[in-house]
């Protein structure tokens, strides 16, 4: 019993993982199809802005979050107005143009912090079961995931902005002609994804030692889970990640934690072998 | 009775690069009239359609919307100013529903909110299979219901003009008449105009409006709706293949 509900807890906590890294990236990869090397830099601005507000302002921890997705969107919207908006289209540019970013980004954490910060506590407390210790806020993160998954999904399934966001990645130059005004929806559509990457960050930061590579942490992870599930994005990424997640984890609890990530790595290339349209392609070809 | 100039095209060229396509072209269109411009492949009538709607830049020229200049605003300023589109090919939204295809252009106006429902229940009078298949992919429809599809996106939001690509092409005939007598009931009884780039002679002659005929990026001729009366004619006159 507290075999398996060790079992539950490790798979969730790497679903959990997996969801958030890939949860910005959703939307910049998956949906505007720009290969964001630097998204691993949007998640170290979350974490970053998070611990540095916290103990500069002594904010409680939700607040200093909060402050820390802010920073996270301005930073987003700034290089979209800068820099990205000249790629859209253009896939291959944007790789070059985003791993710069990503060098700058970290290097500039490098010079102005230092190597490390002094780290936030980990929120809630944890509890026992057996011989096993749990962490609550762990659980919380599990939980979190999937309802900013069922957010991110009406919001760009359901609502108005997300049908003028679909079309306008679709088709700019017929949503345009429709009276989108698509500048605007795409540096939102960008803000909401690099939003989410600073959510991602502010979350880990109070578990994880918050260093200028931190966001090297989430990139691989946060790229096999969106590539594996597809190209509807919002409904592979659930199957994707369990899947993903599923493996890792039956795979570390038989041996050991680096051959379930070889065994997680090697699932994905045979996955995107024989189902290279990812999940999602398999659930709306069954629909 | 003087008519009202909707729209007014005045020495207009455009063109693509270092090509010019579209030499000095004018022409006027009225309040609720239809006007069909047609000519063989490749003599401009895209290249004139997407200059009008400002998805190609205008070189030298004007275009006067309701008495208004608007060759300087982008295609979504000039949209929201009242022009619809109906693009060659239908362009649907493959990953947006039927209704989420018919009601996006809504969403961009912040003025047109109310009234969008009755809107809406007209548009599904005037095309039920819409209303049949609204929560379907618009990727499932058939070149008839997309075509379809690409006008009622185009009517939801009350256009004085809606501008249609050779919206008969790769439809079989009986959507395609039946789209033609959609577009004279509309022009009649909502006073919309229209502009119809075609090349299917029989349904200029069902449009019974008047035709440019454009060659080379020019404006040939004007061939007036009783000269275009009959099929055979209309076909002698604008020297086409037939189809």
């Amino acid at each position: 019993m507290i075999m398996l509900f060790n079992i539950v807890y490790q798979f969730g906590d790497a679903l959990s993982f997996l969801l958030l890294s890939a949860i910005g990236l959703a939307v910049i990869f998956g949906m505007m199809k720009i290969i964001n090397l630097a998204h691993g830099e949007f998640i170290t601005v979350g974490a970053y802005g998070t611990v540095v507000s916290a103990k500069a302002f002594n904010l409680p921890l939700p607040i200093a979050m909060a402050f820390g997705v802010i920073i996270t969107i301005i930073f987003g919207l700034i290089l979209e107005k800068l820099i990205i908006r000249h790629l859209y289209g253009r896939p291959l540019d944007s790789v070059v143009a985003t791993w710069g970013i990503s060098l700058i980004v970290s290097q500039s954490f490098l010079v102005i912090f230092g190597p490390s910060l002094e780290g936030l506590q980990t929120p809630l407390g944890n509890f026992k079961l057996g011989d096993y210790s749990y962490s609550e806020y762990r659980i919380f993160l599990i939980f979190f995931a999937f309802i900013l998954l069922g957010l991110l999904y009406i919001l760009f399934m359901k609502t108005s902005f997300g049908t003028l966001a679909r079309a306008t990645i679709e088709k700019p130059e017929i949503a345009s002609s429709m009276g989108v005004n698509i500048s605007n929806v795409y540096s939102v559509t960008f803000a909401i994804g690099a939003g989410l990457a600073g959510i991602t960050g502010a979350l880990y930061a109070p578990t994880m030692t918050v260093v200028p590579s931190i966001g090297q942490a989430f990139i691989v992870s946060a790229f096999i889970t969106v590539v594996t599930a597809g190209a509807s994005p919002f409904i592979g990424l659930i199957p994707a990640a369990s899947f993903l997640s599923a493996v890792q984890t039956s795979v570390t609890f038989y041996y050991k934690a680096t051959i379930g990530i070889i065994a997680l790595l090697f699932s994905v290339i045979l996955i995107i072998r024989f189902l290279p349209k990812g999940f999602s392609g398999l659930i709306t070809k069954e629909k | 009775m003087k008519k009202d100039v909707l729209l007014k095209i005045e020495n207009v060229n455009s063109g693509y690069g270092s090509t010019t396509v579209i030499n000095n072209f004018s022409f006027s269109l009225n309040k609720s009239q239809i006007l069909c411009i047609t000519g063989r492949n490749g003599m401009g009538k895209t290249t004139l359609i997407k200059t009008i709607i400002g998805l190609i830049a205008l070189r030298s020229g004007s275009i006067i919307f309701k008495n208004e200049d608007i060759s300087k605003l982008n295609s979504s300023s000039r949209s929201i100013k009242g022009i619809g589109y109906v693009p060659q090919g239908r362009e649907i939204f493959s990953s947006l529903t039927v209704e989420q295809n018919i009601l996006m252009p809504v969403f961009t106006r912040k003025a047109f909110k109310y009234g969008v429902k009755n809107k809406l229940r007209d548009i599904y009078n005037l095309f039920p299979v819409l209303e049949e298949k609204k929560n379907n992919n618009g990727s499932s429809l058939s070149g008839g219901q997309q075509q379809q599809l690409a006008i009622a996106r185009a009517l939801i939001f009350n256009p004085e003009i809606i501008i249609l690509d050779e919206p008969s092409e790769g439809i079989q005939p009986s959507i395609v008449s039946f789209i033609g007598e959609t577009l004279k009931k509309l022009s009649n009884s909502f006073d919309t105009a229209f502009l119809v780039v075609e090349q299917n002679i029989a349904f200029i002659s069902q449009l019974k409006s008047d035709c440019i005929l454009v060659n080379k990026g020019s404006n040939v001729k004007t061939l007036t709706a009783s000269q275009l009366s009959s099929v055979e004619k209309a076909r002698e006159l604008l020297s086409l293949e037939s189809h």
